[in-house]
């Protein structure tokens, strides 16, 4: 008698997820070139691929401030580690910075804190390439670390966007987070020195650029294993 | 085709063949930031029909869109510039071939432009050949290589892995791999001396594919330089040389300490006390400080003796006591005087200390030395006369002649005691044994001629004591002297007694 319709339906409700994975690829497999459907990248490569960007990004960031400081600031006005952070830009977003908070921040929130700190440097970088262009003897080296720099940055929102999308199902965001945009001239504090305020941008870009590298890397970690992350 | 030049030779040939619709057979990025796919034309066409591709692409879920570039690729490519490259969506891209009649539509392709990664190809290959002279293996090769587009790899945004594989040209398929290589350069280690082939290639370390092979380059492992070698030789094997000469030197002209090094002499037997060489070296003070533990010895002295004359005068006084108090033949024969000679130089360690025993003991010496009661002894005639001929008196019982001064009846016969104030060879020495009253005096030669000496005279009360005194001493020695025997003539001869005596032993 063979398999009564019954049973072949039962067999098809029970098998019909497996089918569903088979016909609709939803990941891309592992191969070079593939022809393979593959409607989208995975979300481990993604936050894969965001983590590296963030990590050359504060690479990056880090030396140019360097260059930066060595070539223009004289040793007495050179800012510390813990000194600079009234002066960025970014102080008014909602971002926690102590360890305790931002250990306390859920998956969701960190996503859209490193979106925002990305959202609200685009600009600033922008604008610190047309300044630099007008320095008398900055380096080239200075000058293409730090427009690749904001390349990256651009794409690094994306990459954010992209991932937002996929671990939370969000709908599309628009970069239009700072529309008004923070920066300002007319807000920026009082500084005589041009020099000085580009150096201020550039080491508060380069603690921001940690600390979005730093909330990618623990959300990373939490993929892996949720409670034993620092 | 001309404007970028990369693509085109990286672009893999394409598979031949016809094909009814067309179809994207590859698609690479070189950095990441952009990207170019290739495709095959229609191919079953008939004359004359002309035909346009159209790639269109769309990223995800989002609108479709057409290529936006199709000529920097070359023919039926579609290159995507930065701007256009997105690493965090899929692609999906078809390619419609458009004739008059009718659309043909290729499969859709889809692809992650990070997964399509693949470099450029290295280029620059060279080699330096280090360590000359080396190891038997041979020479040691660092071979480097260079990154065609240094941008690229900046910043840390793509990072690349080498693999480098090298080949004896005499064996087509043994390739050896070196890989993985972080760094653009490797070294090769005991290369044997060949000719071998070397190629490197390249790839993204997130990505699988691998660029195309670099440019064979052709490295030739030259034999090692004679030239160095034989100068290391040369220069070895003269310090060796040179060291090897020094040592032999050395080593001859200290062989004697070594061979005492090594072997020591064995020590012949040796006998406490006398060592021949001392003898022969004739070390004085050494000898007599061995025979003094010798029982009696008195070291001879070499220096210069003094001679006492001895008057007659003197020898006057004592004997007449002699004589007087004995009245018996037989008590004026022990009471004569004996008038000994000086027997031997051995006696006198210094003049002045024994002069109190001297005379006693060459008193008593004498009769051993000049008392020859078994020998016959003719005394020659010959005598130098500062005294008066003596005559020649023979005794009855023994073959001994003697001589006697008629003329000096009371006197002590002076005559006889033949003590000249200086030996001569010529004189002929003699010793009293006998003095009588009549004046009769018993000679005995003495035996050793040159040793008979004047004595200076002593007080008769000191005799008696100094006679016991010396009989015990000389009792020894004279019991020696007996053993001795026939050696009596050579211990006279050389004043070396305990040899003698050890000698004959």
């Amino acid at each position: 008698m063979g398999m009564t319709v019954i049973q072949r339906g039962v067999w098809g409700l029970l098998l019909w997820p497996y089918i569903l994975t088979v016909s609709m690829p939803l990941d891309c497999k592992e191969e070079p070139g593939s022809l393979t459907r593959c409607p989208s990248i995975s979300q481990e490569k993604l936050l894969d691929r965001v983590i590296h960007h963030a990590e050359l990004i504060y690479r990056v960031s880090e030396e140019s401030c360097s260059l930066f400081e060595e070539m223009f600031i004289p040793l007495p006005l050179r800012l510390q580690s813990n000194q600079a952070g009234f002066a960025c830009i970014t102080k008014t977003l909602p971002i926690p910075s102590s360890k305790s908070e931002i250990e306390q921040m859920s998956d969701k929130w960190l996503l859209h804190s490193v979106l925002m700190l990305v959202q609200s440097w685009i600009e600033p970088l922008v604008y610190l390439q047309t300044t630099l262009d007008h320095y008398d003897h900055a380096p080239e080296m200075l000058v293409n670390k730090t427009k690749w720099v904001s390349e990256k940055l651009v794409s690094l929102e994306q990459g954010v966007v992209a991932l937002i999308k996929k671990m939370l199902d969000e709908g599309t965001f628009t970069t239009t987070y700072n529309e008004q945009g923070l920066f300002q001239y007319d807000t920026l504090p009082d500084m005589l020195e041009s020099v000085m305020r580009d150096y201020t941008l550039l080491s508060c870009f380069k603690k921001d650029a940690h600390k979005m590298e730093t909330f990618l890397k623990l959300l990373k970690c939490r993929q892996a294993d949720k409670y034993n992350c620092a | 085709m001309g404007q970028n030049t990369s693509y085109c030779v990286c672009k893999p040939e394409a598979t031949g063949g016809t094909t009814t619709r067309p179809h994207i057979y590859f698609c690479r990025s070189p950095n990441m930031e952009d990207f170019t796919c290739w495709w095959h034309p229609l191919s079953n066409l008939t004359d004359g029909e002309e035909v346009t591709h159209i790639l269109t692409y769309s990223k995800e879920k989002e609108a479709k869109l057409e290529c936006p570039d199709y000529v920097t690729g070359g023919p039926n490519s579609c290159h995507f510039d930065s701007s256009h490259t997105s690493i965090w969506m899929v692609y999906c891209l078809t390619v419609t071939a458009i004739t008059t009649h009718r659309n043909y539509t290729s499969k859709q392709h889809c692809l992650d432009v990070a997964e399509i990664v693949q470099t450029e190809t290295p280029v620059n290959l060279t080699y330096n050949l280090t360590d000359v002279g080396g190891d038997e293996m041979g020479h040691n090769a660092l071979i480097s290589w260079t990154y065609p587009v240094p941008a690229h790899v900046q910043y840390g945004w793509i990072t690349l892995v080498y693999e480098l594989q090298y080949r004896r040209i005499t064996e087509p398929d043994n390739w050896k791999v070196k890989y993985p290589l972080r760094e653009p350069q490797v070294e090769l280690l005991g290369l044997p001396v060949d000719d071998y082939v070397v190629r490197v290639r390249c790839r993204a370390q997130h990505s699988k594919l691998w660029s195309d092979w670099s440019a064979t380059l052709v490295m030739s492992i030259p034999p090692r330089q004679s030239a160095g070698k034989l100068l290391v030789l040369i220069l070895v094997t003269g310090v060796g040389v040179v060291a090897l000469l020094v040592i032999t030197f050395s080593i001859v002209l200290q062989s004697k300490r070594i061979k005492e090094y090594f072997l020591p002499p064995i020590p012949k037997p040796r006998i406490i006390g006398i060592d021949p060489l001392l003898l022969k070296k004739g070390n004085l003070d050494e000898i007599n400080r061995h025979f003094s533990n010798f029982h009696s010895y008195r070291p001879p002295s070499y220096s210069e003796e003094v001679w006492d004359h001895v008057s007659t005068d003197d020898i006057y006084l004592t004997t007449p006591k002699h004589s007087s108090d004995a009245h018996n033949p037989s008590e004026s024969e022990r009471d004569t005087l004996i008038v000994p000679c000086n027997p031997a130089p051995l006696e006198v360690s210094t003049r002045h200390q024994l002069t109190a025993l001297n005379p006693n003991s060459y008193m008593q010496n004498v009769p051993p030395y000049c008392s020859l009661p078994n020998k016959a002894f003719t005394p020659p005639l010959s005598i130098p006369s500062p005294w008066p001929m003596p005559e020649i008196v023979s005794l009855p019982r023994t073959d001994y002649s003697m001589m006697e001064h008629p003329s000096l009846s009371n006197t002590i016969p002076t005559p006889d005691l033949t003590f000249s104030t200086s030996p001569s060879p010529q004189d002929f020495y003699t010793c009293v044994q006998l003095l009588n009253e009549s004046g009769e005096v018993h000679l005995v030669p003495c035996l050793p001629p040159p040793y008979c000496r004047e004595f200076p005279p002593l007080p008769r009360a000191n005799l008696d004591t100094a006679e016991k005194e010396e009989k015990k001493k000389t009792t020894n020695h004279q019991t020696r002297k007996n053993d001795g025997g026939n050696s009596e003539k050579s211990e006279a001869a050389v004043p070396l007694l305990p040899v003698a005596v050890d000698n004959s032993g």
